[in-house]
Formats: structure tokens, C-alpha cells, sequence
């Protein structure tokens, strides 16, 4: 199984303290969101779950072993990131584009890893779009295939930076069913970056709140995600409106009250 | 091999047997049976076509491994200072070669060359390496960098190079050295064929090696980190790959410039377009595009035979003039 720990972990980037000493345990089959406002080092910190930044202080693991000391390959076949970042330096297929998530399997080319790319187009509904070209994907398309790829290298893990942005409405609905169904098949675990406070609250099942670099809030997006934590870490007034799963974020001061 | 790697093959089985029967004397292969015919195809244009073949497999491979490993269509080992650096090791080795005992100075010229595109390699991986390796910088950050810090070391081993010309020891070193800049295969034994062979041998091994993570880097250096590609790895095999590559081409041809610019150009769009697919078909088009451009300059009516450099740069920079106007409206 799965576990992926913080302990005491603490991120510098750019010769800055951008995550403060922090711990928590993220268990398996669960889908868990990392909220806070812009510059809250939200993705410092999901990039550190990944294994791929050092930790400052103390220590991000995954079954009790730490990420840095685990074999880069070995990490990689564990846990599947997913950048925000989606660029892709050559207009390849969208096959060789999900073939790459067997990188650290090193088995593209075998029955195993052809199995898994079919298996990753077929989750994500691109079986018929596989030969393309992803310069003639449209945007939703797209932010598919690059799923498909993490998907490819079965991780027991995966860790996504902000997988919604740029996604329309329905499209963010398709990618987090998708996600959440990932999360609760057993042995799998998901975590989010997300701006969308509403998607965390629907979907997540468990919310960690950053402000400036330290954990605010840990727990059921129902507790993490309560009015008085917005207000103190966004400095917006809000109710949620609507029945569980089904909440709607109102903010009732269109100007923050932050200086 | 994939189907570009088969048509270069096949295009190079074709051009190698053409290529000796061309130049200044043409030899007709059915009535081709004097001795002197026999010396000039196993002596002169035999050792010359495997040559150009050696060199343009090197050159191309390590344009289209400097390509992928900095996700940018325009890179070539000869616009990040590889090759000019290799070229004033080159150079040097005519100040210093002299003063090495005899045993050693005969391959003073080569391993100065090969000094030097490691010293490039390994000054661009200081400078720029670090801001590959730090997720903050971004990729369009490092490569910004990257270039920059290859001008930089392009131009200063240029001006080094000037300088060594201008205080040359003497005026058979002055032409020497300057004919030397201008690469070319003329006059070229099966000696030279066995000082590049290998090493361009070896580097295209070290560039095989590194294809596969070239591909992870499609997606960005991130992504490709988190799919457990270690970076300062890559980097060293690169640092062996295209210092071996160019700088065991400049060691025996001199400065011959744009093959590895061109070639994955021509390869691409025969491939699914992943960096390793282009590596081995880049290598075969590289010995096609030399030994056609060395046949040019042999044939071509001079009064001299016009330095292979000096043709390759004529088209290289209308072609790279091409790609920028393609990369302009978005084609590339």
C-alpha cells in the first residue's frame, strides 16, 4: 500500500522558505485536495510529495522510506506527476505521448506496456484519437492524453498540479470523476492541487489548507474548507449553499477584507 | 530500424559506391582496371567517402540529440560553441603540438580538438546545467540560458582563436591553421578514418544511450524528472555524446558547420517525431549530406577545390534562415 507521509517537511526554492515545517499521512484510496491562494507554496509542496525537490527540513516518504533515497525509477513507477505545465517540445502522437508514461518501466515496446497504454487511452476515452498528432487535439483532448500518460505507468500514486485549469465546465466534471474513481479503487491514492474551492469540497475527501507556506487546515473538506478558514486564509467572506456533494461556494463581500 | 533509418541506409548504400567514381579524374567502373585507378578509389575516395560518412553520421546524430535534449528545433553542436572550441584545441595543438615528444605530437592535433569540445560541453553543462536541473527556472529559461552561454562560449573561442592566428609562430603555421578552419576532407588516409571512427563511434553509443530519456524530456523537465530521469546522467552522456561526435569530426575535417542543424530537419517528418527515433536515421542522413556536399566540392568547377566547410555554411545558413521564417508562423 501506499502511504505517503510528510514529516516535519519544510521546502526552500529560490533560496527561499516557501513550505514551512509541516507533517501529515495520506493514505491510499483516498482523493485529497491542497488548497490555498496564489504563492501559498501549494505546488512546492506537491512537487516535494513527488520526490522531485529536496526537502529543506525533515522528510516526504512514501511507505516510510524517503523519496530522495528511493532509486529515481523505482519512485517513479510508485508515484505518477502530473505538471501544470503540459508544453510538449515535439508534436508527436498521442500514443508515443502516453507511451512515455512507461518510461521508468522501460517496457514501452513489450506486451505489459502496450497493455497499459491501451488500458490508459481506453480509461480516458482517446482510442480512437491515438494516431493524432496532439497539435490537433482541442484543449480538452489534450489535458486527456497528458492524464493518459501518468495513467500508462500505473502509479499507486498520483500527484496533479491544478489537472482543471484550462478545462471547461464539463470537461473539469469528466477529469474529476475520473480522478475520484482512481482515488477509490482500493490500492490507488490521489492528490490535487486545486483553486476551485467548490471541486474540493464536492470531490475530496480530505482538504489540506496552505497560507503562506504553513498548514492552516487538515481534514474533511466539510471542517478544512469551513467559511472561518476562508475568510482567515483567502480574507473572503463566504457560506456554502447547497446539499453535501452538491455545495456552491457564495462569497458575500465582493472586496476581500485583507489590507 | 525504423522507415527513416531504412531510406538514409538505403540512400547512403547508393551514394557510397557514386561517390568514387566522381572528382577531378571520373573513373568508369566497367572499364576502371589500371593501377593508378585502383590507387585513387582505395587510397583517395575510399578512406575520403567512409570518412564524410564518419564525420555527417557523427555531426547529424548529435544535432538531433542537441535538438532533443534542448527541446528546440534550431539547436546545433556548432551554435553552442562545441565546434569552435574543438577547433581552437585545434589550433593550439599547432603552438603546442611542436613542443610534445614525437611519439605523442602525431596525435596532439585530435586530442587538443577533443579537449577542447569537452572543455565547451562541460562549460556549457557549469553554466547552464544548473538552471536545467532547477524546476524553478523553467524549460524556456534554460534553454534561454543555454544558448546565451554557448554564444558566449563560441565567440570568445572564436576571439582566442583570432588571437592565436594573428601571434601564429609563422606563416606555414598561419595557413595551416586557417585552412584548417575551413574543414575539409581533402587529401584525407585511412589514418584519419581510424583516429574518428571510434570516437564517433562511441559517442553515437553514448547518444543511444540517452535517447530514451531524450523522449521523456518531450514533456518538459519536470515531467521527465518525475518519470525518474536523472538530469546531471543525461547531461554526462550528452557531454560524451556530441563531445566525441564533433569533436572527433573537427579533430580530422576541420570546422564543417550546419549538418547537424539540417539533418534532423530531414529526418523528422519521416519519423513519429520522438527525439531517439531521429538519432541513428539523423546519423545515416549526416553521412549522406557530407559525403554529397565533399562529391560537390570536388566536381564543382574552382580553380581549387572549394573548402567542404565554407559549401555546407553557403546552405546551412539559407536553411536555417528557412526554419526561422517556418518557426515564425508557427510550422515548426
Amino acid at each position: 500500500m501506499a502511504r505517503l507521509t510528510a514529516t516535519d517537511l519544510a521546502v526552500r526554492r529560490g533560496g527561499r522558505r516557501v513550505v514551512e515545517p509541516l507533517s501529515f499521512a495520506l493514505e491510499p484510496g483516498t482523493l485529497t485536495a491542497i488548497c490555498g491562494p496564489n504563492g501559498a507554496g501549494k505546488s512546492s509542496l506537491l512537487m516535494a510529495l513527488a520526490g522531485l525537490l529536496a526537502a529543506d527540513a525533515g522528510e516526504a516518504a512514501l511507505d516510510g522510506q524517503s523519496l530522495r533515497a528511493l532509486p529515481a525509477k523505482r519512485r517513479a513507477r510508485a508515484i505518477g506527476y502530473l505538471p501544470q505545465e503540459g508544453s510538449l517540445a515535439w508534436d508527436i502522437a498521442v500514443q508515443s505521448l502516453v507511451a512515455l508514461g512507461r518510461y521508468p518501466h522501460g517496457d514501452a515496446e513489450s506486451e505489459a506496456g502496450a497493455r497499459a497504454v491501451a488500458a490508459a487511452l481506453a480509461d480516458t476515452g482517446l482510442e480512437d484519437l491515438a494516431r493524432r498528432p496532439v497539435s490537433q487535439l482541442s484543449g480538452g483532448e489534450r489535458a486527456r492524453a497528458l492524464l493518459a500518460r501518468v495513467l500508462a505507468g500505473q502509479p499507486q500514486r498520483i500527484l496533479a498540479d491544478e489537472p482543471l485549469a484550462a478545462l471547461d465546465l464539463a470537461h473539469q466534471l469528466r477529469m474529476m470523476s475520473h480522478l475520484t474513481r482512481r482515488a477509490h479503487a482500493a490500492k490507488e491514492g490521489v492528490v490535487l492541487v486545486l483553486h476551485d474551492l467548490s471541486v474540493a469540497m464536492n470531490h475530496a475527501d480530505r482538504a489540506l489548507v496552505l497560507d503562506k507556506g504553513r498548514l492552516i487546515a487538515d481534514g474533511p473538506p466539510e471542517e478544512a474548507l469551513a467559511p472561518s478558514v476562508i475568510e482567515r486564509v483567502w480574507g473572503v467572506k463566504a457560506r456554502w449553499l447547497g446539499a453535501p456533494a452538491q455545495r456552491a461556494l457564495i462569497s458575500d463581500l465582493p472586496q476581500p477584507t485583507h489590507p | 530500424m525504423n522507415r527513416a533509418g531504412l531510406v538514409f541506409a538505403g540512400l547512403l548504400a547508393v551514394l557510397i559506391p557514386l561517390s568514387l567514381l566522381a572528382g577531378r579524374v571520373w573513373i568508369d567502373p566497367l572499364s576502371a582496371k589500371g593501377a593508378s585507378a585502383t590507387l585513387i578509389l582505395m587510397e583517395l575516395r575510399l578512406p575520403r567517402a567512409v570518412l564524410a560518412v564518419v564525420i555527417g553520421g557523427g555531426l547529424g546524430a548529435a544535432g538531433a540529440a542537441m535538438q532533443g535534449y534542448l527541446r528546440n528545433p534550431l539547436a546545433d553542436p556548432g551554435l553552442f560553441g562545441i565546434a569552435p572550441t574543438a577547433a581552437l584545441g585545434a589550433v593550439a595543438s599547432f603552438w603546442f603540438g611542436p613542443l610534445l615528444p614525437p611519439w605523442i605530437a602525431s596525435w596532439s592535433l585530435p586530442a587538443f580538438a577533443l579537449a577542447g569540445a569537452a572543455l565547451a560541453m562541460a562549460l556549457l553543462a557549469l553554466i547552464a546545467g544548473r538552471s536545467l536541473s532547477d524546476g524553478a527556472a523553467g524549460a524556456g529559461g534554460g534553454i534561454a540560458l543555454f544558448t546565451l552561454a554557448g554564444l558566449m562560449i563560441a565567440s570568445l573561442a572564436g576571439a582566442l582563436t583570432a588571437l592565436a592566428i594573428t601571434l601564429s609562430p609563422s606563416a606555414f603555421a598561419l595557413s595551416q591553421i586557417v585552412m584548417w578552419l575551413n574543414g575539409a576532407l581533402t587529401d584525407r588516409s585511412w589514418n584519419e578514418v581510424w583516429i574518428a571512427a571510434p570516437l564517433v563511434l562511441v559517442g553515437l553509443g553514448a547518444l543511444g544511450f540517452a535517447a530514451r530519456a531524450l523522449d521523456a524530456l518531450t514533456l518538459g523537465e519536470e515531467a521527465a524528472r518525475s518519470l525518474g530521469v536523472d538530469p546531471r546522467a543525461l547531461l554526462w552522456l550528452l557531454i560524451a555524446g556530441i563531445g566525441l561526435t564533433v569533436g572527433a569530426s573537427v579533430a580530422v575535417a576541420g570546422i564543417i558547420g550546419f549538418v547537424g542543424l539540417i539533418v534532423p530537419h530531414l529526418v523528422r517528418p519521416l519519423t513519429d517525431r520522438m527525439p531517439s527515433s531521429l538519432i541513428l536515421p539523423s546519423a545515416l542522413a549526416g553521412g549522406c549530406l557530407v559525403l554529397v556536399a565533399d562529391c560537390a566540392v570536388r566536381i564543382a568547377p574552382f580553380v581549387t577545390e572549394l573548402r567542404l566547410g565554407i559549401a555546407l555554411s553557403l546552405i546551412g545558413a539559407p536553411f536555417f534562415l528557412w526554419l526561422l521564417l517556418r518557426l515564425r508562423r508557427g510550422d515548426l
